[in-house]
């Protein structure tokens, strides 16, 4: 705790230099520093054990430093960039560490944070009830739907023949209701509490393409892709190459994007492989949209995407295309398990 | 996704400080009363 409440410290004192603007740069590389630091401690157990620091991966598991490295970011840009204020210790903390927020996100964007109304609309019969209903579904859809969709029919891909393909279907719709159950919970308990706390999912599954998909699944994490990495490199790369190549561009962005997104995650190959998975659908969803407009004009995309039969195709493919995703992460289906690599 | 924090929500740590929450923020107005109020939670939470 001791540990924590330096580093909570040293956050605030490093935002406060920061917004004095003497030695700007110097202190944000330190911040940023300390920050990938951490996360390599954090993520890559042989990293901590060579800096003698393994005992410090038990506090950063249990603050969830995946995401709070993602938050530190976020108040250390709106800071450097003049849009707010450095925070008082209590906001920082209430930002950092939200107990309602730290098992799995959602992440708040600090804007949404600073914009938080000084005081919540009070709680009436109808707001408490709807936020209760909120944390029972959560629970339902975690103890009832989840645990006996894994009991009865989830084996780790161990199985062979047309059941592996049944097993892929039932595997994402585990995974849908089991993250977006802790969701859903975080969601209510903020509507309680009156404490402003982003939706992440609004149903996936009816997704049109992987695009659309990652507007729809775990929302605060690809706002923050966006934010501070798709964004950022889309400008950059316009403004040194004149914005001659857009289509290039985009590729490029999605592909460091998504690369970067798997490596959050772990740092391991095939988090690296899902998020490469992840960037091809996402490149090929941009061209064939920009092919579509190229061809057909805007009323004419207009019109197709009207089209029902082929919604329900791109719902199919987009569904299938994600669940088979989550097959690169077994131990068995891996890119290093196929290659012989072990556990990498 | 794999990114789950050791803190188990479903267990009593965290929905009795859901309730110690609710009480001590429920009737709370004001952005100051309140930030002071959340934080120490979320600290006590994580103790």
């Amino acid at each position: 705790m001791a540990v924590l409440l330096v580093g909570l410290l040293l956050v605030y004192l490093l935002l406060r230099w920061v917004e004095a603007g003497k030695w700007r740069a110097a202190w944000l590389g330190i911040g940023a520093g300390a920050t990938l630091g951490l996360f390599l401690i954090h993520k890559l157990p042989g990293f901590s054990s060579y800096l003698g620091l393994l005992r410090w991966n038990p506090l950063l598991t249990t603050i969830g430093f995946s995401y709070l490295a993602l938050r530190l970011v976020e108040v250390g840009r709106a800071v450097a960039e003049g849009r707010h204020r450095a925070p008082s210790l209590t906001s920082l903390i209430d930002y950092l560490l939200p107990f309602h927020m730290l098992a799995a996100g959602p992440i708040q964007s600090y804007d949404e944070f600073a914009a938080q109304a000084d005081s919540p609309p009070a709680l009436g019969p109808a707001a408490a009830l709807r936020s209760i209903e909120r944390i029972v579904l959560g629970m339902f859809k975690k103890f009832v739907l989840a645990n006996a969709l894994e009991a009865a029919f989830l084996t780790s891909f161990r199985a062979r023949g047309p059941y592996f393909f049944l097993e892929v279907q039932l595997h994402y719709i585990w995974l849908f209701l089991d993250f977006s159950a802790y969701s859903d919970i975080a969601v209510g308990t903020g509507g309680l509490i009156g404490i402003s706390t982003p939706e992440n999912f609004n149903r996936p599954y009816l997704a049109r393409s992987v695009i659309d998909f990652w507007e729809r699944w775990h929302i605060s994490l690809s706002q923050f892709i966006r934010r501070n990495l798709f964004i950022p490199i889309q400008l950059a790369l316009v403004r040194r190459t004149g914005g001659r190549h857009p289509l290039l561009i985009a590729t490029f962005a999605f592909a460091l994007s998504f690369l970067l997104c798997g490596l959050w995650h772990r740092i391991e190959l095939k988090w690296l492989a899902w998020g490469g998975y992840h960037a091809i659908g996402l490149i090929i969803c941009n061209l064939y949209r920009e092919y579509l407009l190229k061809t057909m004009g805007r009323k004419g995309l207009k019109r197709y995407l009207a089209n029902p039969w082929i919604r329900v195709v791109a719902v199919l493919a987009t569904f299938e295309f994600v669940a088979f995703s989550l097959v690169l992460l077994s131990d068995r289906w891996s890119l290093p398990g196929m290659l012989g690599l072990g556990a990498y | 996704m794999d990114n789950a924090a050791t803190i188990d929500l479903f267990s009593a740590p965290f929905w009795c400080t859901v309730a110690l929450s609710c009480v001590v923020m429920i009737p709370l107005v004001g952005r100051s009363p309140r930030r002071l109020a959340f934080s120490p939670i979320n600290l006590g939470f994580l103790w």
